[in-house]
């Protein structure tokens, strides 16, 4: 029975069908009334017109009385004709003797007075009152007959256009529901309703970004089986290295190497997780954070590293600075920048951390006064598994990929400029903050 | 020292047992969190290892339990989780360390030294930094014998940075553990406790970690 009540477009026009009608009809009611009383005073006044007239010609009493008597019965007759309840009745007075010659007694006391002179006689002409609701129920009836023959008439060819015009919506639903749940192609649909056509643009559009997606997470898982058989091939030679160690020097070597493998593989999934949580797909997390805050946690990790060699970190931001953030990109990007400031800088060097806020987007800069990168780099160094030409330190390529990745997924970018004092590395990501959760921009 | 050790993989249990014989630890090896003792106290264990990611999933629960009885052995979580939140949460929950696998055995062992020394000092009367010496309890602090004048929250903020010597404390924890029960002070109250603590203490015992921090530098 729910089904049969659910709304359904062609009912809906139906209804509004059926109250536009109404709405004619009240309107034409209206109309028509106006027209009516209208004519009612016209037919009036032609009436004591042509009874002016007559008694200007009457000479005598009985003449007048006669003409009177004549013009009630008339008028009252004419009353029966069209159904009007209530009669006319008419006064007449010599005006010379001031005599009543003709006069009667009205049974309302909201008759109409029409009054008229003509020469020496004077007419009074009561009508009835104006019997609304009798005209109104009469209006009513006869307008609904004809009301009642154009209905169907209207009706029957909007059904129709209505109808038809769904038409191409079902055949769409069949379309899809008869696809192949693998096949991720553009939908060929003609749509030759210009309403239907952003349906179908958007459904394609939908269609291309998750076959993208699909695309870029094959790609990915692919590209990470492939990373990592390298760093384990290494294992493999270490722990066979150790294995045909003699001596307990070339043993604590052969360790040590093995367990540099291991790290490095270890660091590389580390990343791999980490960018395959920044990666476009799974649904942001917003939550409002205190940016230097967690800015400060990242840097006291940071510190142990940065002072093993020797090298000075610092802060400049505002003591707080709240902002609608995915915190798990945010500190990725971070920690990645961190790490890459703190092993590529220099022995004894400074990492510099920098956060401001102009208007609604805030930026986060990192800088270092390291080796730097060279320009020929500098375009390609935020490519997946790209590695720096001269790379005494190992890493896994994938840091910089993961920075660019968590920035544009708070809708930033981030871009390399110069570190301090003119040389290094300054890493600045800049992304819009929205004014609260409802704000927040999809990111890319 | 003893290290109670709940670890349900095999090889990674045995390959642990047999590194910590090595280094010259005894261990107990424990496979489920149903065979945990209820209390630490009983066990005589310095430290504890324990595996978050224990296929009943309740690595947590146990180090919540131990934490509410009051146990203070020193815990080192190892989880195969990276997210940080596990790891926060972790720390939060009582957890003394937190390390993420695969781990390299010497950092753990050397995480396990690290954490039992810590515990050591803070449950002592007297913490010993070269000629600085505090006692907790009595709520002194004294330089070459000579009893420093500080006041309550001096004495506070050079605790809190003696828990974790040579390394960094931001702002928001010291300005957190100067009011305990209350609302933390502001940055600008704290800077000013440095500076008198530097000035009483002597200055290149405290080190300042700019825009980020303070730390005490024995």
């Amino acid at each position: 029975m729910m089904e049969a009540l659910r709304p359904t477009l062609v009912r809906r026009v139906l209804v509004a069908l059926m109250l536009a009608f109404a709405l004619v009809w009240g309107v034409l009611m209206l109309v028509q009334q106006r027209d009516d009383l209208e004519r009612i005073q016209r037919d009036r006044k032609t009436f004591a017109g042509a009874l002016a007239a007559v008694l200007d010609k009457a000479g005598t009493e009985s003449e007048a009385m006669g003409a009177v008597a004549l013009a009630e019965r008339m008028a009252n007759d004419m009353r029966r004709q069209q159904g009007i309840p209530g009669n006319v009745l008419l006064q007449l007075q010599d005006i010379g003797t001031n005599r009543a010659l003709r006069a009667g007694v009205s049974t309302s006391s909201a008759d109409e007075v029409v009054s008229l002179q003509a020469g020496r006689w004077a007419v009074r002409i009561m009508v009835p009152p104006f019997d609304e609701p009798r005209w109104a129920r009469m209006a009513a009836v006869d307008m609904l007959r004809y009301l009642s023959i154009a209905f169907p008439l209207v009706l029957l060819p909007m059904w129709l256009a209505v109808s038809r015009g769904l038409q191409p919506l079902k055949q769409l639903s069949a379309l899809i529901a008869s696809r192949s749940p693998h096949d991720l192609s553009p939908l060929k649909f003609n749509a030759m309703h210009a309403e239907l056509a952003p349906l179908t643009s958007a459904l394609n559009q939908l269609l291309e970004q998750l076959h993208a997606r699909m695309e870029r997470e094959h790609a990915f898982v692919h590209d990470a089986a492939h990373e990592l058989r390298t760093p384990i091939a290494a294992i493999a030679a270490q722990a066979h290295v150790l294995g045909m160690a003699a001596d307990p020097q070339d043993r604590r070597e052969a360790q040590a190497h093995l367990e540099q493998a291991v790290t490095r593989t270890s660091h590389l999934i580390q990343q791999l997780l980490a960018l395959a949580r920044v990666d476009a797909g799974a649904l942001t997390q917003v939550a409002e954070v205190n940016l230097p805050r967690l800015i400060r946690q990242e840097l006291v990790q940071a510190s142990g590293a940065a002072m093993r060699r020797s090298m000075e970190i610092s802060l400049e931001a505002p003591d707080q600075l709240l902002a609608w953030v995915d915190p798990m990109a945010f500190q990725s990007a971070l920690r990645n920048l961190l790490d890459n400031a703190v092993h590529h800088g220099r022995d004894g060097g400074r990492v510099c951390v920098r956060l401001e806020q102009q208007g609604n987007i805030v930026s986060l800069h990192v800088l270092d006064d390291g080796p730097g990168i060279p320009a020929s780099e500098r375009s390609r160094v935020f490519e997946r598994f790209h590695r720096g030409a001269a790379h005494d330190r190992p890493g896994s390529g994938l840091g910089l990929a993961i920075v660019r990745q968590a920035a544009r997924r708070m809708a930033g970018d981030v871009i390399l400029g110069t570190g301090l004092d003119g040389r290094g590395c300054g890493f600045s990501i800049t992304w819009p903050v929205g004014g609260g959760q409802e704000n927040f921009p999809f990111p890319r | 020292m003893h290290i109670l050790m709940i670890e349900d993989d095999l090889a990674l249990g045995r390959a642990l047992q047999k590194a910590l014989k090595t280094e010259g630890f005894s261990s107990q090896w424990l496979r489920q969190a149903t065979d945990a003792p209820a209390s630490l106290g009983r066990t005589f264990a310095d430290c504890v290892l324990l595996d978050l990611s224990l296929p009943d999933g309740t690595g947590f629960d146990l180090l919540r339990r131990w934490r509410a009885a009051g146990d203070t052995v020193p815990i080192i979580i190892i989880t195969a989780r990276s997210a940080v939140d596990e790891r926060l949460a972790g720390l939060d929950g009582g957890a003394d360390d937190f390390l993420v696998k695969p781990f390299v055995t010497a950092e753990l062992i050397s995480r396990i030294r690290a954490v039992v020394r810590r515990s050591a000092r803070q449950a002592s009367e007297v913490w010993t930094f070269g000629p600085l010496r505090i006692e907790p309890r009595r709520l002194e602090a004294r330089l070459d014998d000579r009893l420093l004048e500080l006041s309550l929250r001096e004495f506070r903020l050079l605790m809190e940075l003696a828990r974790e010597p040579g390394a960094v404390h931001s702002k928001e924890d010291l300005a957190h553990r100067l009011e305990p029960l209350g609302d933390p002070v502001d940055f600008g109250t704290l800077e000013i406790h440095v500076f008198n603590l530097r000035r009483k203490l002597g200055a290149h015992w405290v080190r300042t970690v700019r825009g980020v921090g303070y730390m005490l530098s024995p």
